[in-house]
């Protein structure tokens, strides 16, 4: 099912030719733009009802390429903007990653012990929070977006994803095109 | 051969997600999430990177949406590229004041900027079709469908900010769809 699944991801790539030369782009191993993730990167703790959510909370791989050449760090969010009814949800900060660093692996950005500097999530915790969508609702959709920064890997812990909006304004010299991951339960 | 049997597939996986039938569900016409879109949905006037021609007609293929949330009283419509500005983002699309009655919105709607078109990124006013900077990988058009229990009669003018706002603590529900493109 999920090689099929890639097979459709290279049928989808192979009909809409990507001319594209340096963009600066971002891969996963873990995840595809546009496809349902395996539940290994769902949430590990239980919904508001008191439900299981069915997943590991393990933080996908992420690699980039074609950052600008003078990026001094990276950082990277992750929001559902279906998620709380609409009010969307934050699910992942992440920076301070240093310049020279093009790939983070699988899990590295998971819970408070991330690598590099977790950020406060909406549920207020630190590193990744994996995906607990309603059951009843659609897959939601995860947009995933690393910031090439001009900045040093010196921003203060413990920003929320509006917090480090702030900080890195007029300081974001690139943005990896997203790759948005879905996920149903 | 093999092609057309990895196509028939994939129709057969896109069948199978409609499992999820009974949610609130937006779908641009036409398009699958996270598709391409055609170059007459693409801006029909001039690059913000570097002047040059964005070559598309404007004409979005139109949306509908399915299983509201019960008291829905109003539709707001946002459509925002977070890839757009290198990184800060563009808000391609602000529309709202939509009565809870609409399903859908057909190009000749949005042509005619029924219901209350507010302010995107560089003030424009109305549907702005995607244009992003030749040699960047495609962008990720999000459009998200609020539902609210509020009448539709919201203030004019609004920005997406604006908009976030005036609908704040009246959102019943919400729902996404990407409509993905790339310079061409």
């Amino acid at each position: 099912m999920r090689s099929l699944a890639l097979a459709c991801v290279f049928l989808l790539i192979a009909a809409t030719t990507v001319p594209a030369l340096a963009a600066f782009t971002i891969t996963s191993s873990s995840i595809q733009d546009g496809v349902l993730a395996d539940k290994a990167y769902g949430n590990n703790t239980n919904d508001a009802q008191g439900n299981s959510c069915g997943g590991q909370g393990i933080s996908p791989a992420l690699s980039w390429s074609g950052a600008p050449a003078n990026a001094q760090s990276y950082a990277i969010t992750m929001f559902d903007p279906e998620g709380r009814g609409g009010l969307g949800v934050s699910h992942w900060v992440l920076y301070n990653i240093p310049g020279s660093v093009t790939t983070l692996a699988r899990g590295d950005g998971s819970g408070p012990n991330a690598k590099y500097t977790p950020g406060k999530n909406t549920a207020n915790g630190l590193g990744y929070r994996g995906p607990c969508p309603p059951a009843v609702d659609n897959p939601h959709h995860y947009t995933i977006i690393v910031y090439a920064l001009d900045l040093p890997p010196t921003l203060p812990a413990g920003l929320d994803r509006d917090e480090l909006f702030k900080a890195i304004a007029g300081h974001t010299i690139g943005s990896a095109t997203g790759i948005v991951m879905k996920y149903g339960r | 051969m093999t092609r057309f049997l990895t196509g028939l597939m994939c129709a057969v996986i896109a069948a199978t997600s409609a499992a999820y039938a009974a949610g609130f569900a937006l779908s641009a016409n036409g398009m699958t999430d996270n598709a391409m879109l055609t170059k007459d949905g693409a801006f029909d006037k001039t690059r913000a990177s570097d002047g040059g021609a964005c070559g598309g007609k404007n004409v979005p293929p139109g949306f509908s949406w399915i299983n509201p949330p019960a008291g829905t009283q109003s539709y707001a419509l946002l459509m925002f590229d977070p890839d757009g500005l290198g990184g800060k983002g563009v808000s391609h699309w602000v529309l709202y004041n939509i009565p809870g009655s609409v399903t859908s919105l057909s190009p000749a709607d949005i042509d005619a900027k029924k219901y209350t078109p507010g302010r995107g990124t560089g003030d424009l006013v109305g549907y702005r079709g995607p244009c992003p900077p030749s040699g960047d990988a495609p962008h990720h058009y999000v459009l998200t469908l609020y539902a609210t229990d509020l009448p539709p009669t919201l203030p004019a003018g609004l920005d997406r900010p604006g908009v976030f706002q005036a609908i704040d603590g009246h959102v019943k529900g919400a729902t996404t769809t990407i409509m993905r493109y790339q310079a061409q």
